[in-house]
């Protein structure tokens, strides 16, 4: 079965990934900059939603990103570029997150204020809530916070499929488990979350 | 054949916010609590989705990206045992991964000294340095194979005492000729190279 390819952020420019990547297998680094640049964004911020600490998710990508050039030689195109330094970076940042110290706390980005436009916000603003008269900081701090409460996989897939919206199947084939399992691993970090997040999700 | 059975509440709660087959709607429809519940998912992943908003501080990524860029480049600078730290520190093996390794090494290392004992052996040529120091007293005792105890024993009855505060080394050489007060001894038809040994 082949497998289904997660679509990149934007649309491929000139040149393409697979020029791209068959010049940075040959040591041209300009060439993988460009690569870098073009996906860096949405690796950064599925580390980011995994660790909820900006400085950690900065050392992840680095790390993802310089792991993925000396294992260059051995992708052989199978999926395309983006979806394999996806899966290098879910891998990595799930390791990280395990071997984790507990000293690394919670450091939030900023948070766009495109927010305020969103229609889940916007409905959820209206309601006589907690939510209503919460600020945007004390939003994203509560979220952060609500999702470092899961344990690593439940984590996981709530990142991959509520934030980053990637299909069950593809986060299954991710992690290397059965795609009622991703449902229902999704399912039970809900139910958590919605503990924790009581006041703005009853 | 045995029909499988559905549970079409855990059904409509997995897969909240997905168009439903008409027997779960029909669940759905009857049950108000779950209704509840599914609304309950749903509420959360819109509320989680708002993470999408983050966004990194807008430097920060042009610094990360120069940062692998500076890395990469030093790369091709690496000696092995720089990109053996490196690999430990990327790859980040496994304790058991790690333990083979490590039995791995030591037996590669046990094998190569074990090889080197037995391809040196008596053949090997000790570089000399020029005859003994003054302050060792070289003695050649020639021997047949059974008596040689006896005459290391008379050797050391020789000694003088004041060397005897120093280390007494013996060694056992089977030279087929020896020239008296020479420091020499003969290996079948070549001559051996007199030896002297630092402390």
């Amino acid at each position: 079965m082949k497998s289904r390819e997660i679509k990149p952020p934007e649309a491929a420019e000139d040149p393409t990934d697979q020029e791209l990547v068959a010049r940075a297998q040959r040591q041209d680094i300009a060439a993988y900059s460009v690569l870098m640049q073009r996906y860096q964004k949405k690796i950064y911020a599925l580390v980011y939603n995994m660790t909820s600490n900006k400085e950690d998710a900065e050392d992840l990508v680095q790390e993802v990103f310089y792991k993925a050039y000396t294992a260059l030689k051995r992708f052989k195109g199978d999926s395309s570029f983006y979806t394999w330094v996806y899966r290098i970076a879910v891998n990595r940042a799930i390791n990280y997150v395990k071997r984790r110290n507990k000293r690394s706390g919670i450091s939030l980005d900023d948070m766009d204020v495109g927010v305020e436009r969103d229609p889940a916000y916007v409905e959820l603003s209206a309601k006589e809530s907690p939510f209503r008269d919460a600020t945007l900081s004390e939003l994203q701090e509560k979220l952060n916070a609500a999702l470092q409460t899961l344990s690593e996989k439940h984590r996981t897939v709530v990142v991959l499929h509520d934030i980053q919206g990637i299909p069950h199947d593809e986060i299954a084939r991710m992690l290397k488990v059965s795609s009622g399992t991703v449902r229902s691993r999704l399912f039970y970090a809900r139910q958590i979350l919605q503990a924790e997040l009581a006041e703005y999700a009853p | 054949m045995k029909e499988e059975v559905v549970d079409w509440k855990t059904y409509c709660l997995e897969h909240a916010g997905e168009p439903l087959p008409p027997e779960a709607q029909a669940v759905l429809l009857r049950d108000p609590e779950l209704k509840k519940q599914v609304d309950g998912q749903l509420m959360v992943q819109r509320l989680m989705a708002l993470k999408r908003y983050e966004q990194p501080h807008p430097g920060a990524l042009a610094r990360c990206r120069s940062d692998v860029m500076t890395r990469l480049e030093n790369r091709g600078r690496m000696g092995w045992l720089a990109r053996m730290r490196e690999w430990l520190a990327l790859d980040a093996p496994s304790p058991a991964v790690a333990y083979g390794l490590a039995v791995m090494v030591l037996v590669l290392v046990g094998a190569g000294a074990y090889m080197r004992m037995e391809t040196s052996g008596p053949s090997i040529t000790a570089e000399v340095a020029p005859l003994s120091p003054p302050d060792v007293t070289p003695m050649i005792a020639s021997t047949q194979d059974e008596a040689w105890p006896a005459a290391v024993e008379d050797a050391l009855a020789a000694v003088e005492a004041p060397s005897l505060d120093k280390p007494v080394i013996m060694l056992r050489v089977d030279a087929t000729s020896l020239t008296p007060g020479s420091g020499r001894l003969s290996f079948g038809t070549e001559a051996s190279t007199p030896v002297s040994f630092e402390y």
